[in-house]
């Protein structure tokens, strides 16, 4: 076979990758996304996180080409962006920026382990500054002594003393840390296991 | 449309910006300005988020935080922690309001000029790709969600599960794309 049509097929088997993660993606912000929404559950950015962290990561061996997480990360924020009700700027830059961070990384480093894990670890402490920055957008840099003040007061009647409600605030960021190192695990054992499947398949 | 968004991004920087008293003096007069707007701005303010906000910062936070200098029905409040809570109330709400009708005036298709800005290449394939798989992706999922043994596998090994689905999709959007080459 020519060289040139090679490449090509190549290029378009990789489109056809990036095609299907996007959809995966997309399909989860929209439906998903859309459940924690109208249920109020705390703390549901680290969900939707953890989903896109592990789905970029996993994309990777399938889509090599330098910005391609970018282009899969623009794909799924224009779905949501159609199938979602308005223009809703937030979600979508968010989408945006987490696929660039995944992208850099493994432009960095290489696709391996360790870089997924950085990946996923870096989503999610964008996750978790990108939710601080629009709160201090919206209301103010104020509104985190307000909240820290509040929690003090609420505290203070159930026995919990200043220090353990500083633990308890201290351990928000751990807890996206740890969010992040899972989803690095997870991106990339859902890689080999996509692989996996995709071989018997080809296989059988 | 360009005063409108000249207008909007004004009353942004004075929510952002102005002092606490002058923010609330000026609250009447800002949301009359995002009301001409917008007639539905108002609508927007009734919303969950909007009432937590206020019970939060304006009903809460004067009982919680500073000095009681002032006593209603035999409770102490504060008047610095009220002011403070009206004013980041207020500003939440022309914000928020004022990036509601932002988005409301961008049209969705700009998003495409802003791809092509950015320089993302094979945008268009692979999301017209992405809308065809779409309706597929849905009833593939729930063709599982429906099936009674895969979903004693959603709950033992979903990892497994979502890599056949993927695999099971990627496998056939390149056979289907084969097909369509060998027409051609």
């Amino acid at each position: 076979m020519d060289t040139t049509e090679n490449r090509a097929k190549i290029v378009r088997g990789e489109l056809i990758n990036a095609a299907v993660f996007a959809t995966m993606w997309g399909f989860s912000e929209v439906v998903l996304g859309t459940i924690l929404n109208s249920a109020r559950i705390p703390f549901r950015s680290i969900i939707m996180s953890f989903i896109g962290a592990v789905l970029l990561i996993s994309a990777k061996p399938f889509n090599p080409s330098r910005g391609s997480l970018i282009l899969i990360g623009a794909v799924t924020a224009t779905l949501k962006l159609f199938i979602s009700a308005g223009f809703n700027v937030t979600p979508f830059a968010a989408i945006l920026l987490e696929s660039l961070i995944a992208e850099l990384i493994f432009s960095i480093s290489g696709y391996n382990r360790v870089s997924s894990i950085i990946a996923g670890v870096l989503i999610l402490i964008y996750t978790l500054l990108h939710a601080l920055l629009m709160q201090s957008f919206f209301l103010g840099i104020e509104i985190f002594r307000v909240y820290y003040k509040m929690a003090l007061k609420f505290a203070e009647p159930i026995g919990l003393t200043n220090t353990i409600v500083d633990y308890i605030v201290a351990s928000i960021p751990i807890i996206y840390i740890i969010a992040g190192l899972l989803a690095g695990i997870t991106g990339w054992r859902l890689g080999n296991k996509i692989k996996n499947s995709m071989r018997s398949k080809n296989e059988n | 449309m360009k005063i409108k968004k000249i207008t909007l991004i004004v009353v942004i920087i004075i929510s952002m910006f102005s002092p606490k008293v002058l923010l609330i003096y000026a609250a009447s007069f800002l949301l009359f300005t995002l009301w001409l707007l917008d007639k539905k701005v108002f609508y927007m303010i009734k919303n969950k988020t909007m009432l937590f906000l206020f019970g939060v910062l304006v009903l809460l936070q004067p009982f919680l935080l500073g000095n009681k200098d002032i006593i209603l029905f035999g409770l102490g409040i504060s008047s610095s922690g009220l002011i403070a809570g009206l004013s980041m109330f207020i500003r939440g709400v022309l914000v928020i309001s004022a990036f509601q009708i932002i988005n409301k005036t961008l049209p969705k298709e700009s998003v495409f000029g802003f791809w092509k800005l950015i320089g993302v290449s094979n945008f268009t394939e692979v999301f017209d790709e992405s809308k065809l798989l779409f309706p597929k992706l849905s009833s593939r999922i729930k063709a599982y969600t429906n099936d009674k043994n895969k979903i004693k596998f959603i709950i033992t090994s979903p990892l497994t599960l979502i890599a056949e689905v993927i695999a099971a999709t990627i496998t056939e959007a390149h056979s289907k794309g084969v097909q369509e080459t060998r027409r051609n």
